[in-house]
């Protein structure tokens, strides 16, 4: 490389940089991982899994295999934990350890993590998981697979950054030193179209196919020109055979990329090499016929002075491309927790955003941050509390007696509601004969005030009986609602009780969530509540509306009453005034009698009034007293011309208000109706958000384990490898007795492995993808279970061969059997009722037969889903 | 040169006559019911098996690229029309080459396609495109027809395998010509007819021993998924159970248990065999067989090799053909005979054909096919395509539409859709029925 390039990349290495500096005072990134996982948490996780199931795990996780019977005796037998807490006591009072918060045996997993991410077997699997995410299974081409396979290994080994690893490929050409790392470029017979593709999905995650000959159809954010600027850094490749019929990479130094979408054919474009999100990257320029280290030639590897393929790797791997970040942190996610935080891997984008997008974006920034080391980061997310959860979600079991009187309470809960709502339904029914009956009582029109005063009585019990029979509707649909949950619940604690009872230290964890469900559900019932309030509040309105109308027509009757007093009173007034003026005396009378009959009043009253004006003799007294006369008699005239409007208008009330009632009613019923609706559409919703986040964070995923895994985990089980193992190790402490522990392990790794490796490529054949296609959906055939029931992995756990059934064969003790069968074949010790099946299985046979029945059960225990998938 | 077949054997005629009494009996019964070779009627079964929907396809792949002129598109009296005639045929016009003498008699379940124009002279490219409609590229992998098949037409809870292929020779295993599609849908090779690998117990383990593990592996499992059941561990532990019942099947591989007569029929050599056990597995509800013929690769002596080859081909495929008929099974099943690709009108130095995709053609019959067409046609000495050109492409169109798959449908692979066939090919309407 020139002098000026070399410069020229500085420069783009330098302004570009690393995106967030991690800062030294922050918690491990494990502990970043958990507050937020533990901050989203919608109230679904599974309790931790026990010290078996996270053995097996791990084991699948960092070497590719399960534990063997030693290895997992080893770590279920170690007692004296550093951070173990007394059994018995609750989960939780965990040790603090500088002020941090760990869980019982937090020391004792890490430990174990350490050391299996130092074994060579580590390095075996991580370079193993690398080749099938990046030469998807293809067979051998124009690079050795071996060759390759060691130099990812190698890599692994010395831990090499991934971002280098990275650009170590993309860069290859297969010269020299570059060969095995060429294989990449090489065996896709460096076909820009093909490298496109593959160097979107494996390094950006982003599979930009469709979007080749347009923008992407169905994603927005997948733009032609995305698959174009990765395109350009890649056309100037191209396969080059070289005499020996060798192939190399060579790379022109010319050619620009232009492209058209197939929609608007007449818009021509150009590309120039730029990463999805990037912006287009700057080129040196040369001389013309300066632009080649080695010019392009008949039978001559052209060599451009400034390589665009060196310029991708550089470009891609400084930690500055977001993409690039997130590509490889989400793909070790998925190695370790089964599932992506996004899925698929390779289709990033905005209508497929991340489950959890802060989670994304803390391991993105924290792998750049660590330089891409991948170990670290590995063992960071074995140490997370999500990688270790178990894969139940349910506790893992109650007392079936607790269970009993769990559900026999709740039975009881039934029963009292299904009380209250017959003494709801028998209050409505008599409001109802109530109403009915006020309906249909008529009345003369004399009778009609009292009436109207009785209706607009009965109108308030009216109201208050709704209102009471909407609390109860309230109160019941929550009631029920709960009530479900909490009968779904029982029964399933009834289930799984019965299916692990002797796990009684769970119960207490186990009533806790069943109570904080209940909290849960009356919590999301609040919102129901408040409607309904409001509902209630409406209805409260309409009340107080008739309650007016009641207090007006009362106090119209207090006014008749009053002014009726009043005119009494004056009358007496008239009478004892009688004396003083004598002469007016029989017009008193008439007055009086003018009183008695209302419908004549005014006319008497004016009479009187004019009869007073023309009397001289009247005194200012009197005058004053017959004015007031007058005025009260007109009120008392209108109060008695008003009566009969006064009581229609109080029956039209009363009409209008019960048909508001009735409204009011019926409202209240279809918001109702609404409400459990809504509240059901709303629960549904999140039940899919709780179930996708529990799915990714909340439970440990059921996962197929890959080809290898199987085939390694399978030979482990029998126990070929731990045989293999010890013979290797054997010779290689007689051929190498000077060699130390670690260098003996490795050599010893390699052996067993050139031996049994032989083995895997069967299973690959048939339980692997296709040979280039991207990973697939799990799909289990016929042909695999035809395999697995018939094929040759019946001679791995034949009697007679060594093998883990004549091991079995020879124990006496059935409860001890059934220890060391389940141990070794699914990594954990029997319950009672498995140890029971197996005694009733070899229980009084013969010792031939006994070989034979025990070899049964280690085919069904192999065969088993248990034994299928990482869980 | 003079060919000698033994199509007129006694066997034959009487198949074809009790055949014959059998549809008359049929009709006069007021039934439009089919009939089972040798005169019996259908069984119930049978019945029920003909009513169903199931549609199944037959390819008869013959490996090398078989001379068109020598086969259907015969010129003779030309500059490269070789030295056969050409002979008429049960329909009425349609001449081939007199090295297909039995299929001749067939002609009125077969359709032709005589404007192939693939363009395609490699072998491997040839037989790519050919299986899967469309030229190999860089980024995508297609799936195999077989493949298509077992994923658009094979019942999902049928035991059987949707796709096999019939090779003449190897060890068996998988296709793994699935692409996208995935292993689920990968064809089982029955390497030189043998059944399928591991179909049988392992030596010592008898049946009931068998069963008494496999019980107590369901036992655990029931177990295990009570509280972890996924769509996953469903598919894992069905395929026990599919695996189960295709060994409870496994005679349907073994054509010992035909009557010799037929075996007779169809002969001993490989071929006959191949097609004989093709017929056992259709009746039997396979959806997709592929049986292969090797080899027409004829760059010498390319008149000799196909009186040899097609000498071994004509009466079994005829025979096979009319079987099915008889059966009542041809019309949900389609055939095709197609091959990577044809050979030169020109005859070389070696009185041998080279590769050629420039004018050939294809065979049809059965499913969703109109008997007796003629599609297309090349000019006089056969040197071009002269009407209706189309291509593999078109080709596989015709295939889906044939047995009533929409072919301009999508597969949802992972989020990607992926068009069943080429979305820039159409199907030969004017084959179909």
């Amino acid at each position: 490389m020139s002098r000026r390039t070399t410069v020229f990349l500085a420069c783009v290495g330098l302004s570009i940089g690393p995106p967030r500096v991690a800062q030294s005072s922050e918690p491990p990134l494990h502990e970043r991982i958990d507050r937020l996982v533990d901050a989203a948490n919608p109230g679904t996780v599974a309790p931790p899994a026990d010290d078996a199931s996270f053995l097996r795990r791990i084991y699948l996780d960092l070497v590719g295999r399960i534990p063997s019977v030693e290895e997992a005796r080893r770590f279920l037998d170690a007692t004296g934990d550093d951070s173990r807490t007394a059994p018995g006591s609750a989960p939780g009072a965990d040790s603090r350890r500088q002020g941090v918060l760990r869980e019982e045996g937090f020391l004792r997993r890490a430990r174990l993590i350490d050391q299996l991410l130092a074994s060579p077997e580590h390095a075996r699997r991580l370079s193993t998981w690398l080749d099938i995410i990046l030469m998807e299974r293809r067979g051998d081409k124009n690079v050795k697979t071996a060759e390759w396979r060691r130099f990812l290994r190698e890599s692994v080994r010395r831990n090499q950054p991934y971002d280098r690893l990275v650009g170590e490929i993309l860069s290859a050409d297969g010269t020299g030193d570059s060969r095995p790392a060429a294989r990449f470029v090489l065996d896709r017979d460096v076909e820009p179209h093909r490298l496109t593709r593959d160097v979107g999905r494996l390094f950006f995650g982003m599979d930009l196919q469709c979007a080749q000959c347009h923008d992407h159809p169905l994603i927005d954010g997948y733009l032609q020109k995305d698959y174009y600027g990765i395109y350009a850094f890649l056309h100037r490749s191209q396969l080059f055979t070289a005499k020996d019929k060798k192939t190399y990479v060579g790379e022109k130094a010319i050619g620009e990329v232009t492209f058209k979408s197939v929609f608007v054919p007449k818009r021509t474009r150009q590309a120039r090499p730029r990463l999805p999100g990037d912006e287009p990257l700057g080129e040196p320029t040369f001389e013309k016929g300066k632009e080649y280290t080695v010019a392009p030639a008949k039978d001559v590897r052209p060599v451009p002075r400034f390589s665009r393929r060196r310029l991708l790797a550089k470009a891609a791997t400084a930690g500055a491309n977001e993409a690039f970040r997130r590509n490889v942190a989400n793909r070790l996610w998925a190695l370790m927790m089964g599932r992506g935080v996004v899925e698929p891997v390779d289709l990033h984008h905005e209508d497929n955003p991340p489950v959890d997008p802060l989670l994304l974006d803390l391991l993105a920034d924290d792998i750049a941050s660590r330089k891409f080391d991948m170990r670290s980061f590995l063992r960071q997310l074995a140490l997370t509390r999500t990688y270790r959860r178990s894969s139940v979600l349910a506790p893992s079991g109650l007392p079936a007696d607790e269970v009993r009187r769990l559900a026999a309470t709740l039975e009881g809960d039934s029963g009292k509601l299904t009380r209250q709502l017959a003494a709801a339904l028998d209050a409505a029914k008599e409001t109802a004969r109530q109403r009915a009956e006020a309906e249909t009582s008529g009345g003369g029109a004399a009778r009609e005030t009292t009436r109207a005063r009785e209706r607009l009585g009965a109108a308030g019990p009216l109201v208050e009986a709704t209102s009471r029979a909407e609390e109860v509707a309230k109160t019941m649909v929550a009631s029920q609602e709960r009530l479900g949950r909490a009968l779904a619940d029982a029964a399933r604690l009834t289930r799984e009780a019965s299916l692990e009872v002797e796990d009684v230290a769970s119960l207490a964890d186990a009533c806790g969530r069943l109570e904080a469900r209940r909290g849960e559900v009356e919590g999301a019932l609040e919102g129901l509540r408040q409607d309904v309030v409001k509902v209630v509040a409406d209805a409260g309105a309409a009340r107080r509306r008739r309650e007016t109308l009641e207090e007006e027509a009362a106090a119209a009757t207090r006014r008749l009453t009053a002014a009726q007093r009043r005119l009494a009173a004056l009358t007496a007034r008239v009478e004892e005034l009688r004396s003083d003026a004598a002469r007016v005396d029989t017009e008193l009378t008439s007055v009086r009698a003018a009183v008695n009959s209302a419908v004549v009043l005014e006319e008497r009253v004016l009479a009187l009034a004019r009869v007073a004006a023309a009397g001289a003799a009247r005194d200012l007294s009197l005058l004053r007293v017959e004015q007031q006369r007058a005025a009260l008699s007109r009120t008392e005239s209108l109060a008695a011309s008003g009566a009969g409007p006064l009581r229609e208008a109080a029956a039209r009330d009363l009409a209008n208000t019960r048909e508001e009632l009735a409204r009011q009613e019926e409202l209240a019923r279809t918001r109702q109706e609404q409400l459990g609706a809504e509240v059901a559409a709303a629960g549904t919703a999140l039940d899919e958000l709780v179930s996708r986040w529990t799915e990714r964070f909340g439970v440990a995923g059921v996962v197929p384990l890959a080809p290898e895994q199987l085939a390694w985990s399978l030979m482990e089980a029998s126990g070929m490898s731990a045989r293999q193992r010890r013979a290797s190790e054997e010779e290689v402490r007689k051929k190498q007795p000077e060699a130390d522990d670690a260098r003996v392990a490795e050599l010893v790794e390699e052996a067993t492995h050139a031996k049994l490796a032989g083995n895997v490529g069967d299973f690959v054949a048939l339980f692997g993808g296709l040979p280039g296609e991207p990973p697939q959906d799990f799909q289990a055939t016929v042909q695999q279970a035809l395999f697995l029931r018939n094929g040759k992995v019946q001679g791995w756990f034949r009697a007679g061969s060594g093998s883990i059934t004549d091991r079995l064969a020879k124990i006496e003790d059935v409860g001890k059997l059934a220890d060391e069968l389940y141990l070794g074949i699914l990594t954990r010790f029997p319950d009672a009722h498995e140890k029971q099946l197996v005694r009733e299985h070899v229980e009084g046979v013969d010792a031939k037969q006994r070989a034979a029945l025990v070899q049964d059960m280690v085919w069904a225990l192999v065969a088993s889903v248990e034994f299928r998938f990482k869980h | 040169m003079d060919c000698k077949y033994a199509c007129g054997s006694p066997e034959h005629s009487m198949g074809r006559r009790s055949f014959l009494g059998g549809v008359a009996a049929g009709l006069a019964g007021g039934l439009g019911a089919a009939v089972i070779g040798g005169g019996g009627l259908v069984t119930p079964a049978f019945a029920r098996h003909l009513e169903s929907t199931q549609r199944r396809v037959l390819v008869v792949f013959l490996s090398g690229g078989v001379s068109q002129l020598e086969t259907w598109d015969p010129k003779p009296g030309t500059d490269t029309g070789g030295p056969f005639r050409a002979i008429p045929t049960t329909v009425p016009g349609v001449h081939v080459s007199e090295l297909l003498p039995c299929t001749a008699r067939q002609m009125h379940h077969l359709a032709l396609v005589r404007s192939v124009n693939t363009g395609e002279n490699d072998h491997g490219k040839g037989s790519y495109l050919m299986t899967r409609g469309r030229r190999r590229e860089a980024s995508t992998e297609y799936p195999h027809l077989g493949a298509v098949c077992a994923k658009t037409l094979n019942p999902p809870t049928s035991p059987l395998p949707g796709y096999i292929r019939i090779s003449p020779g190897g060890s068996g295993g998988s296709t793994r010509d699935s692409a996208y599609l995935g292993p689920k849908y990968d064809g089982i090779v029955l390497g030189g007819g043998k059944p399928p690998r591991d179909i049988t117990r392992p030596g010592k383990l008898g049946a009931d021993a068998d069963a008494r593990r496999n019980e107590f592996r369901r036992g655990l499992d029931e177990r295990f998924l009570r509280r972890r059941r996924t769509a996953a561990t469903e598919a894992y532990t069905y395929s026990y159970e599919q695996a189960r019942r295709l060994m409870e099947r496994r005679r349907i591989f073994d054509t010992a248990h035909e009557p010799p007569r037929d075996r007779e029929r169809y002969g001993s050599h490989d071929f006959g065999r191949h097609c004989l056990l093709a017929r056992r597995l259709l009746e039997n509800g396979v959806t997709f067989v592929q049986v292969s013929h090797t080899n027409y690769d004829t760059h010498f002596e390319n008149f000799n090799y196909h009186i040899e080859q097609l000498g071994e081909f004509d009466r079994p495929f005829a025979t096979l053909i009319e079987d099915l008929h008889q059966r009542g099974i041809l019309q949900s099943t389609l055939v095709v005979v197609m091959s990577e690709f044809g050979r030169t009108p020109r005859i070389n130095a070696t009185y041998g054909r080279d590769h050629w995709g420039k004018s050939w053609s294809v065979a049809l019959g059965g499913c969703g096919i109109q008997a007796g067409a003629v599609i297309g046609k090349t000019n006089r000495n056969g040197t071009e395509v002269a009407d209706r050109q189309v291509d593999h492409g078109d080709l596989f169109h015709t295939y889906m539409k044939a047995v009533g798959v929409d072919s301009s449908g999508e597969f949802e692979i992972g989020g990607r859709p992926l068009p069943i066939a080429d979305p820039a090919r159409a199907a030969i309407e004017e084959v179909l029925a």
